[in-house]
């Protein structure tokens, strides 16, 4: 597959994760349960490939990257979605009061993993973040193309 | 002259006088903003607004704002003429936490109270006249009238026992035609085969519009069908009202709290969406928030008595799983959504008045376990559901969220897709084995008869993404449960099958068919209109779906309350397309032939859209009901979802000859 990378991202320090590495595929009875690698790489950076999810109106400070194409945020769905379980809402820095803009295509993007239930500010909680790095955030909001 | 100027000011002034006195003692008295139920002026001619079976019980409720200076020191509901006094704790006046503007928008005044008498019901049929009257700190009083009707039951039919509600979320005509056309089939200009819902002998057309637009959503889409009343948009099962509480507007009480309560009835509610969402919810949950989750899905469990509650099926885990606060370490990554925030805690009159659990924010609450301790059997797959065999209660939760729908489900079942193993979920039922364990259950432990209500929650949220082929599959999945449903009432005479939608979705149309053989089409040019059009022949799969989609003279869709949307006339593979996204090859392919070519050429032509965002909207038209078995004969004609509580109650109660 053809990955569209935003520029300069490459870190030499990240590990490669995938979205089916998250949990435990098939997801069991209960709830969702994280693999060995995903919890031995909370705080550290990592590198993941997925697509950014349209979110209608644009969540404010994060994006929600998935391994599958999805949108959210129909009025007439909330919190009813059609999303994946594992998907990694990536924040894109303490101050960001704009969103950034949709970015069709498979992204491959970096920053540092955090794990554990969390309330965002628009009422989701999420499990799995990343903190985007400073460079790819500068990258995509000024929507330089790969 | 003198003698006219002398005596005219004198008279001028005396009636400016008299004037300004009497505007002063008009403006000194409380102003009651909103009374509810609300009524219709009274010299409009529709009929009442607010209407409920013998009987049922609804919540009183009074905003009014004091003069400056003062506070509103009591208040007395009547109806008719006479004051209700209330039942000890049903009844309450509160002054904190209201909104901070009135219905009219203005500021909401220093020491207004919102004014209540709880779970109120009269058994007399006919208009009822309701006033309040509240009494300020400085003696003044005010007094506000309004209206109610009791719709009357006649006795003396055949019962209708049991009642199951198919709901087709979004499922206009277009919808079902073109469903039947899929999987039917015509020739020589007739329908080679009938859909179940086809079948039923008595046809409908229902008004949707919600108590606030005549473009509703799912919210009051349900909720008007199941409580007689008109709903705010996003809210279910109450009126609105001017406290910021979501959880304590006035309720209304629904059809399956009604029968039960009444009549020992259960309630069954099977979905493919999460079970949070607002079609499952507005037949048991009373808030003006549909996206309350934790409190919705707390309240299934806790209100059980009042709803009796048996079967509970779908999608949504997520809202299930225990979210303990961050006071616990190690983090839990179990992907609970729950927090409290969008949980529930019930005033004390509610409590009293209803007899409703109390309720608490408790994220770290393990749903599943409390479920389970309290009779129910869990389920979390097919497999786990068809081995679970006729338990007395059933909870059924298949994914984290909405189900993967049918067109995915089947893919994964014929072993060429794994959208389904992607989400996580690769063993979901359909909707009709759902239907059909639920029948089973509700039969086997219902003597006094129940409610089911079963939802093709997707038919909607696929035409939201214009995506045809996955809408027209749902319904198609959706028309699979009608026949179960239709099957049970055939053997159960004492049964009526209501099958309806909450609202029409896209403005979807059957345009033509594609005029080309095979793809490459990606222009509107290609839409063959009228007589080129034909007949689309697909070929059906011994699982009871076409073989594929993309056949050549395909039917072609277009939307009338589209958002813009890159339209390539061929079916995804997955569920949202990406207009970057590569060509996936995932032999074996020999149900999807397509050219690899075509996908990479930029998925399709753009098609603009009428309304803003990236989904397509709802649209105010009528949308057609069908009926079949005990009570069927009262829903031909043209008729307000909320007339179609009360045939039901007359079906359910009064019965017919």
């Amino acid at each position: 597959m053809q990955a569209v990378a935003a520029p300069a991202a490459f870190r030499a320090d990240a590990t490669d994760l995938k979205f089916h590495e998250f949990f435990k595929l098939p997801i069991g009875p209960r709830g969702l349960e994280a693999t060995e690698k995903l919890k031995l790489l909370a705080g550290e950076r990592i590198r993941i490939v997925g697509y950014m999810i349209r979110q209608d109106p644009p969540a404010s400070g994060y994006f929600v990257l998935s391994p599958l194409p999805a949108s959210i945020g129909d009025e007439d769905d909330s919190l009813a979605d059609d999303l994946p379980a594992s998907v990694v809402f990536v924040h894109v820095g303490l101050h960001a009061t704009q969103a950034l803009p949709f970015r069709p295509g498979l992204l491959r993007i970096t920053g540092m993993l955090s794990l554990g239930a969390h309330e965002e500010a628009d009422g989701r909680v999420s499990s799995v973040r990343l903190q985007l790095d400073p460079e790819l955030v500068r990258a995509m909001a000024a929507g330089e193309p790969p | 002259m003198n003698h006219c100027i002398s005596t005219y000011p004198l008279r001028r002034v005396l009636l400016a006088l008299t004037l300004s006195t009497l505007a002063l003692a008009s403006t000194a008295a409380p102003v009651i903003s909103r009374l509810t139920p609300p009524s219709n002026p009274p010299s409009a001619e529709a009929t009442a607004l607010a209407r409920f079976l013998p009987g049922q019980r609804f919540d009183l409720q009074a905003t009014v704002s004091p003069d400056a200076g003062t506070s509103i020191v009591s208040f007395s509901f009547a109806v008719d003429g006479a004051s209700l006094k209330p039942a000890p704790n049903n009844s309450a006046m509160l002054t904190t936490g209201l909104n901070s503007k009135l219905s009219d928008g203005s500021s909401t005044p220093a020491n207004t109270a919102v004014v209540s008498l709880r779970a109120y019901a009269n058994a007399i049929p006919g208009m009822h006249q309701l006033s309040v009257t509240a009494l300020q700190s400085d003696g003044q009083k005010a007094t506000r009238n309004g209206n109610f009707e009791v719709v009357g039951i006649t006795r003396g039919g055949k019962v209708a026992k049991n009642i199951i509600l198919l709901l087709g979320d979004g499922m206009g005509a277009a919808h079902r035609t073109a469903a039947r056309i899929m999987v039917k089939g015509y020739a020589q200009g007739k329908a080679q085969g009938r859909l179940a819902m086809d079948t039923f002998p008595y046809t409908g057309m229902v008004m949707t519009a919600s108590l606030n637009s005549i473009v509703t959503d799912s919210a009051p889409g349900m909720a008007n069908y199941v409580n007689g009343n008109k709903a705010n948009n996003n809210e279910e099962g109450v009126f609105p009202d001017d406290t910021v509480d979501a959880f304590d507007n006035p309720r209304i009480e629904y059809l399956a709290e009604y029968l039960h309560r009444l009549k020992g009835r259960t309630l069954g509610i099977v979905t493919t969406a999460d079970v949070f969402d607002a079609t499952p919810a507005a037949n048991a949950v009373h808030t003006s928030n549909r996206g309350n989750g934790s409190g919705i899905v707390d309240q299934y469990l806790d209100d059980r008595t009042l709803t009796g509650l048996t079967v509970l099926m779908g999608g949504g885990r997520k809202w299930f799983l225990p979210n303990p606060s961050d006071k616990t370490s190690p983090q839990a990554i179990n992907g609970s959504q729950r927090r409290a925030a969008s949980d529930y805690v019930l005033p004390g009159d509610i409590v009293a008045g209803w007899g409703a659990a109390p309720g608490a924010k408790d994220p770290g609450r393990d749903l599943i376990a409390d479920f389970t301790a309290a009779g129910y059997a869990y389920v979390s797959d097919k497999t786990g559901m068809d081995s679970a065999g006729t338990p007395d209660k059933l909870l059924g939760l298949f994914s984290y969220s909405n189900m993967n729908v049918a067109f995915d489900k089947i893919n994964k079942r014929r072993g060429v897709s794994t959208v389904v193993d992607e989400f996580g979920f690769p063993d979901q039922p359909m909707l009709d084995e759902m239907a059909d364990k639920a029948l089973k259950i509700l039969s086997k432990n219902s003597r006094n008869g129940f409610y089911l209500m079963i939802e093709g929650a997707s038919i909607d949220k696929q035409a939201h993404l214009m995506d045809s082929d996955r809408w027209i599959e749902e319904t198609i999945e959706f028309d699979r449960a009608v026949k179960v449903a239709q099957d049970f009432a055939a053997k159960h005479p004492d049964t009526l099958v209501i099958v309806t939608a909450d609202h029409e979705c896209a403005g979807a149309a059957i345009i033509g068919a594609a005029a080309a053989i095979m793809p490459p089409f990606p222009s509107a040019t290609t839409v063959a209109t009228y007589e080129a059009a034909r007949f689309p022949k697909y070929t059906i799969a011994a699982d009871g779906y076409p073989q594929t989609t993309d056949v050549p003279g395909r039917m072609l869709i277009g939307y009338g309350a589209n958002a813009d949307r890159y339209e390539t006339w061929l079916s995804s593979d997955q569920p949202t397309q990406d207009s970057q996204q590569p060509f996936i090859a995932a032999p074996p392919l020999s149900n999807h032939p397509r050219s690899p070519t075509l996908r990479n050429a930029g998925a399709g032509f753009l098609i603009t859209g009428q309304v803003p965002g990236s989904s397509a909207v709802h649209t105010a038209t009528d949308v057609p009901l069908s009926a079949f078995g005990r009570g069927a004969l009262l829903f031909t004609g043209t008729y307000d979802n909320t007339d179609v509580f009360f045939k039901i109650g007359q079906a359910a109660l009064g019965g017919v000859r």
